[in-house]
């Protein structure tokens, strides 16, 4: 048995929807100013995730987030509630019968009744209506989601988002590059690089190097933080990609950018080589970890220059910045399951000039 | 029969595909040498598309079956979460041609780390593999990845070979039984166009024979796929 904490909170494992979105008996955790409706922090995200999007209850938005709420994504951040209740008219407007299935919900508890919940959610939907990568095609698609959530007292504070934009684009069938081309034409219309985005990349970029990592990685069973900031330290920042055998199983399955599916350590390692392929004085850092049961979340920012062509078509000398999140699950002291998602449709939009 | 075995006769057989329903969780998913699809209702979409058939189970064992329907073999794993379906692999050798989906270009190599070396006596397997399938396992990888044609003699595997000259195969899984054995395995290999086919196989092992099936119009269809290219030129799906 593992020895992560929170494990007395049941998670999504061996519950089919009915369970989960039964009414529940009662706190089975204390979080403090939460609606009594619900019993602890993955019943909240998931419960309240069905209400907003499923049963379309959008307002109840105004009762789930900060009105000062800041979601970080690839494409900027986005103040106020304002905002999260037009984006996700919009995208409901665009994918009117969308179903988030909860795949996992990893969560931390920050203290003073804040708790991080870090959702991976596998979206199903029909594309009816105009989204942001184009005009409505019908077509019904299936993509990947990771909701960064910090709540407190019922609200989501502050909310790092990350969704597979290229496997729709593609699923879609718009091409990613085209999509990044045109959202890069209208940022340039509009002014000059954004400093958030200048700020990110200087942040990554000015992290203090590590001395060369010559240990084992740590135990990710025993001690998943010091695994998480050793495995990217060690396999990307310092460029032991053959690592990658000793941090996963020989038959691990890692799904990635762009509905990517790998399997084993020759294709994974293929996938940190050609990282660093494209941008070869990347840097990554580390933003937060969570444990829960079996899993791990990381969420990782990366920055670098588009100097090379393993990845994303030639060089264009651009710099980059990328936010992810990583999701692993664990056995035998081992990653058996990645699932890595950011937005490649924005690195490519800065690939173009963009943002 | 296990519940497998008679889920499988009630949904060929009987077409009561509302069995799914307690059978799988809605989170379940299915992945073939195709792709992977999520979700109990994808899953059930694709049972639709299927006639009703009688099926003969031919192997039984824990967390796979084996099966005969429509003059075809499949092979059916499954992972289960307090009792549900949470994940399945299919192999079927239907016959009849399949369209693979543009893929991203191939990342990595197919024996990763292992340079000018040999294949090893011992089959690199998953830590969890199960202790009484090891002796298969290995003898499989000499067989295969060692090329040694003579430890067992199909036509297939020297057939496979000949197409995808580089074919790494992986165990990934197994499961034993009172007198039979069924390895879950991958092949990774390389056609002369460049392109990596990416197949599931499976092999039930009754004493010295075995029951193997792969897809081998996935592994056509692969070979004909439009590749992803960020780069710029634009390939529809």
């Amino acid at each position: 048995m593992m020895a992560f904490p929170n494990g007395a909170i049941p998670n999504i494992g061996g519950r089919d929807i009915a369970q989960i979105l039964a009414p529940q008996s009662g706190r089975r955790q204390n979080i403090p100013g939460f609606g009594e409706e619900y019993s602890d922090i993955i019943d909240y995200i998931l419960r309240c995730t069905h209400r907003i999007w499923e049963q379309k209850d959008v307002g109840l938005i105004a009762t789930h987030y900060a009105p000062d709420i800041v979601v970080h994504m690839m494409t900027g951040p986005v103040f106020g509630m304002d905002g999260v209740i037009a984006g996700t008219s919009r995208t409901l407007s665009a994918f009117p019968d969308r179903t988030l299935t909860g795949e996992a919900v990893i969560w931390s508890d920050e203290g003073d009744g804040a708790y991080l919940s870090s959702h991976r959610i596998t979206s199903s939907a029909t594309n009816l209506g105009t989204s942001e990568l184009g005009p409505a095609t019908g077509k019904r698609i299936t993509f990947t989601t990771i909701a960064d959530c910090l709540c407190k007292e019922n609200l989501i504070i502050e909310e790092w988002l990350v969704r597979d934009y290229s496997a729709m684009a593609l699923e879609l069938g718009y091409h990613p590059r085209a999509v990044a081309r045109d959202h890069a034409a209208a940022d340039k219309a509009t002014g000059g690089r954004a400093e958030w985005r200048k700020a990110a990349i200087e942040r990554v970029l000015s992290s203090a190097p590590t001395t060369f990592p010559s240990a084992a990685l740590p135990n990710p069973e025993a001690d998943p933080h010091s695994f998480a900031h050793a495995f990217f330290d060690t396999i990307v920042n310092h460029r032991r990609f053959g690592m990658v055998r000793d941090a996963y199983s020989s038959a691990a399955h890692w799904s990635g950018p762009g509905g990517r599916r790998l399997f084993g350590w020759g294709e994974i390692t293929g996938w940190f080589t050609a990282l660093i392929g494209s941008f070869g004085d990347a840097r990554i850092t580390i933003q937060h970890i969570a444990t829960v049961d079996d899993m791990i979340a990381v969420r990782w920012e990366l920055a670098g220059t588009h100097d090379g062509g393993a990845l994303y078509g030639a060089a264009t000398g651009e710099p980059i910045y990328i936010l992810a999140v990583t999701h692993w699950r664990i056995a035998h002291a081992v990653i058996v399951d990645e699932v890595t998602v950011f937005d490649e449709v924005a690195l490519m939009r800065q690939m173009e000039g963009g943002l | 029969m296990s519940d497998l075995a008679n889920l499988e006769v009630t949904l060929r057989r009987d077409r009561n595909l509302a069995a799914l329903a307690d059978s799988h969780v809605h989170r379940a998913t299915r992945e073939d040498s195709l792709g992977l699809i999520k979700g109990r209702d994808a899953i059930t979409a694709v049972w639709v598309n299927d006639d009703a058939a009688d099926v003969i189970v031919t192997a039984d064992i824990g967390g796979m079956i084996a099966y005969k329907t429509n003059g075809w073999h499949g092979h059916r794993w499954v992972w289960r979460e307090e009792g549900r379906i949470v994940r399945e692999v299919v192999i079927e050798d239907r016959g009849e041609p399949k369209t693979a989906v543009p893929a991203h270009p191939p990342l990595g190599e197919l024996r990763s780390g292992e340079g000018q070396y040999a294949a090893s006596d011992s089959a690199l397997l998953p830590p969890g593999f199960p202790e009484d399938a090891r002796d298969i396992a290995n003898w499989l990888h000499q067989a295969w990845n060692g090329r040694a044609f003579n430890l067992y003699d199909r036509k297939w595997l020297p057939a496979l070979i000949r197409q995808l000259q580089d074919a790494t195969f992986y165990f990934e899984h197994a499961v034993v039984g009172e007198t039979q054995t069924a390895i879950l395995w991958r092949m990774h290999g390389h056609h002369a166009n460049g392109q990596r086919v990416r197949l599931i196989g499976s092999s039930v092992f009754t004493g010295d024979t075995d029951d193997t099936v792969m897809d081998h119009a996935a592994m056509a269809a692969q070979m004909e796929r439009g590749v992803i290219d960020y780069g710029g030129s634009i390939i529809p799906q």
